[in-house]
């Protein structure tokens, strides 16, 4: 991420164009409409079909032409990008243009960052793109959405935004015609702006033929052609070409093109019709006007030639082309529907009156795709060694291509990114995700997201209850509020059973209202109580999500192969159970494990619930080539219960006869036990939580007969059901790092403090020299643990993670992860420390006193500045019982 | 069939089981004689299984859908002739087997007017049947004026009669063919006595008073067609005679709406008002025992000491549920008549067809009550439908519902600014307006169909029930339904008033 930040910044001294180009660019536009422009083979010509070439890219839209300009910035010129119709004919030509930079997550922040400062420098360059600086202004409705814009703004400040808090006043006098009465404010975002898509990529075509890029037009893929799960050649109506990747760009074709591939790939995204309409010039509106986003109002407004364009995404949207989308698609949009669009029209009047007298020039219906989770799909494809994904842009393509395509040809390039992109990553969708019929129904609530703020815990509401634990209605009668993580529903909390039977009782949303959606959440006192359950008594966590796969061979091979994928020595005893990492070639965590070896050549491995299909292909491709490691997913074959807390060894102790004590049943061993009156139940000493405890992994036909027993024995020992925030709040109080927010591919061992898990004086395993260099080097980041000292829990806005840590007053790293700590009783954030160089930007080696001596550190909530104490080994936990007694 | 309400079938109670059989042969050469129109396969019994087998099958969305609009029947006018009707919608639901309601919708061809009629039969559908073939001749040859009807007569003698209706064809229809010569012979005998009365009626409603005389005239052609002659009987049009039909038929000629009932079937007609809102005006009242007026005709005609037997059991004689009606001769014969014919048929049922306490026929009228409205540009629609659907929902209930889906069914088509110069503010009180109506939008494409699936019930599983019940109880249930809706056209009624 830095180098790229770098990179913008770079770009930021270098332009600074004269006000009077924007202007021309304006003007230019004021006869235009939103209408197709000359094939760029009218002025090109497209290229002849070559037999083969490195990198095969599908899709003539702005993200596959910024991919393959990119590619050729990275050096690789042996590029040819194939299109079906002609260049933008898909749906990049209908697009509004807006750019921002802002947005809700760092990462998409850091790609749109870049793309601004790219579209500028093309401008610059003398490439058309129509970029046109104008800012832009997002306007709250509600205090709510004022917090939200801070809270973004705060965090992407140490990437380079500008950007300003306005007040009611300040947003009328930079667009008067606005309606400003009924706002709490808004935010300014002056490097903001406009590009023309059609423009842009044509501009960034011609860079990449520049580059070496062949561009072949009306060229139609039939067919992906894998050999040994390596995409060899794609078929096209035009003949065939071999390749070493292929790249599918294919925005709202992706779907189906992933499905071309003779092992087909998943690439979830499903057509949505996107409104907005276009005014004939009236009134006397400033070309430079900033571009307006009402989120409240689900709508955006920009200038166009000398009217408005106005638009944006209802909150329930408009599913298309369930069935297909038709042939020859090109430049084409779909059959008006004002009633869908009378929901964003009522917002555009309302946000500006204006427009009432306004009339039409053209109504613009296109369809746009949408993913289930409203993020990118980038990446890697499981599925198939060289295949990659850039779709499902969720209708922002314009202003992520830019970064996107960077990031993707880093990818493709060096088989990794600076960016840790899991949130938009390919491999976080597993195959109920692509089922058209979850993904239609999807679609229409992420169509709204788009325009949501979305709280910390917002979950959607459609196409759930899809994948569940055997005991979900179980947990469900309890009060359970499940979440949902790879399409896996687990238990976050439970509603106690009180609140839900006093029809007196405030509701959830009726206590989140005593808070903003930011602050103290509604379910603090319910997590509060599972909490201590789990310290003091017992508690049931059904952890069925985790993912679960078995590794077993004939003869040693499979402990070969371990020792080869992981970095922590797993050739331990029969019985035992060893936490390791994987690791990348850099050393990175590919994923956080613990490995159970039930036989001398048969483990069982349990990983992180959002691993499921990214680490099943990462140990596939890593497989010896001769099949003698078998791998197999059993994730859904195992129910899950963790029975924690410092009386679950005596419940259990009723139900089976092995013996649980210390020396029988140490911690971190395993043992095949009976539970009641079910058998095979494969019983392991440890919580994930540090708390004392057993995982069961119960065949799944057992699960209600041992979870009811469980129950019904552990009456005596107040025994309660606990959920996953629970969990989150036991493992971090106690410095335990988790993969996916604490743990990524960009961190190493030695910088999260796991070094002694790492078998250096065996050596053999993937990254061990990355480590060893390391080692002998120095890190530059370190993960810390951070102790909130004058925070008010009731009042502040909480940390939900992403918050700027500021180190000596300099800021020094992002939080990566945060729970309320419910012994220590306040909040416990993890983030790395950096030593970023004053001249250069680049972090420099630090050691344990950089993080820990004459160090300040204050984290920023929102804007507001909380001092906080730092430590990078577990604190000791006081018992609850003196907790309890002194307060 | 009207006496559903308390006492089940009819037919196993009031009529003798010879009759039945006779009933059940016509029926059965109509059937196979009728041709196109039979479509016995459309009732498909099937789909309901005894009831010991404990399974009652859920049909399925598709199945429902393909049984509610078998009998969907839809005309619009699209100005093809000048006239304050729009066009109609008409559908039907059988729970007999075959269906003993009739409708009829035809075209005079000798003025702007039309006619529209559900009919709803009982005791056997032959009556119905005979009421659906004949009644508008009667009611188009009264309405002739003096000169037209003399030439119409004269045509009646040629081998090409002048054709006075341009009917409406069904696809469930059936018609008699060939037609018994006798219809044609009673209708020219009937228009003969029309000339003679000609000029002699009290002018104050003449469309009333015609249409009175038709429906008067058919009756008694119906039954006196009957009458044995020389100890030979017609099996047709005893049948026809002994069976009985309620009919409520409407007459539209310029802005002049005139409702003629006869029996409980309805009419009502569905207004916009100046709120915007649905409003019910009722165009017949049913003649049954719930009526007073008629209640107090009926007792009034007969000696006091029969007070208490003329309705017994909120029943004209303890029998029959409808105050009027077409045929039911049983009611309407001379008690030596109807011992004439049960000496022909077979003594032993001489108590079963003749009712109890029958001193002094005739108990049952066939002549209509009229009832006048001249249209007003809030005049949308009118329902006109046979008590199986009356039973279950009231006037304003269906009047709601119709005029909700004429709201919806605006909204079927996309919206498009016509005109380029409109200003968004005024597109968006249009789509405000559409978006109030958008969600009424119902799956029916035949309102009459959207008013019987309410009829059935409120959700799937209810109406697949309603579908599913046993031949053997299922008129416990439902009554056969039939549905005519006819569309005014509210501009023309607006530039002609």
């Amino acid at each position: 991420m830095h180098r790229l930040i770098r990179y913008t910044e770079r770009l930021c001294l270098r332009r600074r164009s004269g006000a009077s180009a924007l202007l021309k660019n304006a003007n230019r536009r004021l006869t235009c409409n939103i209408t197709k422009r000359h094939s760029s083979t009218e002025q090109f010509g497209s290229a002849v079909l070559p037999e083969s070439a490195r990198v095969v890219i599908c899709g003539g839209g702005v993200v596959g032409t910024s991919l393959a300009y990119h590619l050729t910035l990275l050096g690789w010129s042996d590029v040819v990008l194939l299109e079906q119709g002609s260049l933008t004919c898909g749906t990049t030509w209908h697009a509004a243009g807006q750019v921002t930079r802002l947005r809700w997550s760092a990462v998409e922040t850091a790609l749109t960052m870049y793309s601004t400062e790219l579209y500028q420098q093309l401008e610059d360059e003398g490439y058309h793109t129509g970029w046109k600086k104008c800012g832009s202004i997002n306007v709250a409705r509600t205090d709510d959405r004022l917090l939200a814009y801070k809270r973004a703004l705060v965090n992407a400040k140490p990437l380079g935004i500008e950007g300003q808090i306005l007040s009611p006043e300040q947003v009328k006098d930079r667009i008067p015609m606005l309606r400003t009465d009924d706002i709490k404010g808004g935010i300014w975002l002056p490097d903001d702006g406009v590009v023309n898509p059609t423009d842009l990529t044509m501009a960034l075509a011609k860079k990449a033929r520049e580059g070496g890029v062949k561009i072949v037009e009306r060229c139609k893929v039939q067919r992906v052609q894998t050999e040994n799960d390596m995409v060899s050649a794609v078929v096209t109506d035009q003949g065939s070409i071999a390749c070493k990747f292929f790249v599918n760009c294919a925005g709202q074709w992706a779907w189906e093109l992933g499905q071309l591939c003779d092992q087909p790939v998943r690439v979830p995204l499903h057509p949505c019709a996107h409104f907005y309409l276009v005014t004939k010039p009236f009134g006397d509106i400033n070309p430079m006007m900033p571009v307006v986003r009402d989120f409240d109002g689900y709508i955006y407004l920009r200038e166009w030639g000398g009217g408005i364009l106005g638009g944006g995404f209802e909150p329930m949207g408009k599913p298309v082309f369930h069935d297909g989308i038709p042939p020859k698609f090109e430049f084409e949009l779909l059959n008006e529907d004002w009633d869908q669009f009378q929901i964003l029209l009522e917002q555009l009047l309302h946000r500006l009156p204006g427009l009432q007298a306004a009339e039409v020039k053209q109504f613009v219906n296109g369809p746009e795709s949408f993913t289930p989770d409203g993020r990118y799909i980038l990446g890697h494809a499981p599925e198939v060694g060289n295949y990659y994904v850039a779709a499902g842009m969720n209708a922002t393509g314009v202003m992520a291509a830019g970064g996107v395509g960077k990031a993707m040809a880093e990818w493709i390039v060096n088989g990794e990114t600076d960016m840790f992109l899991w949130s938009q990553d390919v491999r976080r969708f597993a195959e109920l995700h692509n089922n058209k019929k979850f993904l239609r129904a999807r679609v229409k609530e992420t169509t709204g997201a788009t325009m949501s703020c979305a709280g910390p815990d917002i979950e959607y509401e459609s196409g759930r209850g899809v994948r569940t634990s055997p005991l979900y209605t179980r947990l469900q009668n309890s009060g359970a509020i499940f979440g949902q993580i790879i399409g896996f529903e687990p238990a976050l909390y439970f509603d106690s059973p009180s609140v839900l039977m006093d029809t007196f009782s405030e509701t959830r949303d009726e206590r989140q209202a005593a808070h903003s959606s930011f602050g103290k959440p509604a379910w603090f006192d319910q997590v509060k109580a599972e909490y201590w359950a789990c310290r003091e008594g017992v508690c049931l966590i059904d952890m069925s999500t985790f993912t679960k796969f078995e590794l077993m061979s004939a003869g040693n091979e499979v402990v070969d192969f371990l020792q080869y994928v992981c970095s922590n020595d797993i050739d331990k005893p029969i019985g035992s159970i060893m936490h390791t990492g994987m690791q990348n070639h850099s050393g990175g965590f590919e994923n956080d494990c613990s490995i159970v070896r039930l036989a001398h050549n048969k483990f069982f491995m349990i990983g992180p619930t959002a691993q499921q299909i990214r680490s099943f292909a990462w140990l596939k491709r890593h497989l010896p080539k001769d099949g003698s490691v078998q791998l197999n997913d059993v994730t859904s074959m195992y129910t899950s219960i963790n029975v924690i807390g410092p009386k679950a060894r005596q419940l259990l102790t009723e139900l089976t006869d092995t013996p649980l004590d210390k020396n029988n049943f140490p911690s971190m061993t395993y043992k095949e036990i009976d539970v009641a009156q079910a058998s095979q139940v494969k019983a392991m000493r440890l919580t994930h939580t540090g708390e004392d405890g057993w995982m069961l992994y119960i065949p799944s036909e057992y699960a209600l007969h041992v979870y009811d027993s469980l129950m019904a024995a552990g009456k005596n020992y107040g025994i309660r059901n606990a959920g996953y925030y629970a969990l989150r709040a036991l493992r971090m109080e106690k410095f335990f790092a988790y993969w996916g927010t604490d743990l990524t591919p960009q961190v190493t061992p030695i910088e999260c403090g796991r070094e002694s898990r790492v078998k250096f004086h065996i050596g053999g395993f993937i990254g061990c020299p990355a480590l060893l260099h390391q080692r002998s080097t120095g890190i530059k980041k370190r993960l810390a643990q951070f102790l909130l000292e004058d925070h008010d829990t009731e009042e502040d806005t909480w940390p939900w993670g992403g918050e700027p840590i500021y180190r000596n007053g300099k800021f020094c790293g992002t939080v990566t992860s945060t729970t309320y700590g419910f012994t220590l009783d306040r909040h416990v954030c993890m983030g790395y420390v950096q030593d970023f160089d004053e001249k250069t930007g680049e972090p420099n080696i630090i050691t344990n006193d950089f993080v820990l001596r004459n160090a300040k550190y204050t984290i920023d909530i929102a804007g507001k500045r909380f001092s906080v104490k730092s430590g990078i080994y577990p604190p000791t936990l006081v018992s609850a019982a003196i907790v309890i007694g002194s307060g | 069939m009207a006496l559903v309400h308390s006492a089940g079938p009819l037919w196993s109670r009031s009529r003798p089981a010879l009759l039945r059989k006779v009933v059940r042969h016509c029926l059965f050469r109509t059937i196979i004689t009728g041709g196109k129109g039979t479509k016995l396969e459309m009732f498909p019994q099937k789909l309901v299984l005894p009831e010991n087998h404990g399974y009652v099958p859920t049909l399925s969305p598709r199945e429902i859908s393909m049984l509610l609009t078998t009998n969907e029947a839809r005309f619009m006018n699209d100005g093809h002739w000048s006239s304050a009707v729009q066009g109609f919608e008409s559908n039907q639901l059988a729970s007999n087997y075959p269906i003993e309601d009739r409708r009829a919708v035809a075209q005079l061809t000798q003025t702007d007017g039309s006619l529209f009629s559900v009919i709803d039969g009982h005791g056997g559908m032959a009556c119905a049947q005979a009421v659906t073939e004949r009644l508008f001749y009667y009611v188009a040859a009264s309405l002739l004026p003096y000169q037209h009807l003399e030439a119409y007569s004269h045509s009646l003698r040629t081998d090409l009669p002048i054709e006075l209706l341009g009917w409406h064809k069904f696809n469930n229809a059936y018609r008699r063919d060939p037609v018994p010569p006798t219809y044609r012979n009673s209708l020219t005998k009937f228009v003969v006595e029309s000339l003679s009365l000609s000029g002699l009626e009290d002018d104050v409603d003449l469309v009333a008073n015609s249409i009175k005389s038709a429906f008067i005239g058919l009756d008694s052609d119906i039954s006196s067609e009957a009458m044995p002659v020389a100890g030979v009987f017609d099996v047709d049009a005893l049948d026809a005679a002994f069976s009985g039909a309620c009919v409520c038929m409407a007459h539209v000629s310029g802005l002049d709406l005139h409702v003629a009932n006869s029996g409980d079937s309805r009419a009502v007609i569905g207004q916009l008002n100046d709120k915007g809102q649905w409003v019910a005006k009722r165009m017949s009242v049913d003649q049954n025992v719930d009526n007073e007026a008629e209640v107090k005709r009926v007792v009034s005609s007969h000696p006091p000491a029969e007070a208490r037997h003329v309705l017994k059991n909120s029943r004209l004689l303890g029998q029959l549920v409808p105050l009027r009606a077409f045929g039911d001769v049983r009611f309407k014969w001379s008690l030596q008549e109807l011992k004439n014919l049960v000496n022909l048929l077979d003594t032993t049922y001489v108590h079963s067809i003749v009712p109890t306490n029958y001193y002094t026929p005739p108990y049952l009228i066939a002549t209509p009550d009229v009832m006048h409205h001249r249209l007003t540009p809030a005049d949308r629609f009118l329902v006109m439908a046979t008590d199986g659907i009356w039973e279950t929902m009231s006037n304003s209930r269906v009047v709601q519902l119709v005029g909700e889906y004429i709201e919806g069914k605006e909204t079927h088509d996309h919206f498009k600014p016509t005109d380029s110069g409109t200003k968004l503010g005024e597109i968006n009180s249009v789509l405000l307006k559409r978006k109030a109506t958008l969600a009424r939008k119902a799956d029916d494409h035949n309102v009459s169909t959207h008013l019987i699936r309410h009829a059935l019930g409120a959700d799937h599983g209810k109406v697949s029930e309603m579908l599913t019940l046993p031949a053997d109880i299922v008129r416990y249930y439902r009554d056969d339904m039939t549905i005519v809706v006819v569309y005014f056209d509210s501009e023309y009624i607006a530039s002609h008033q």
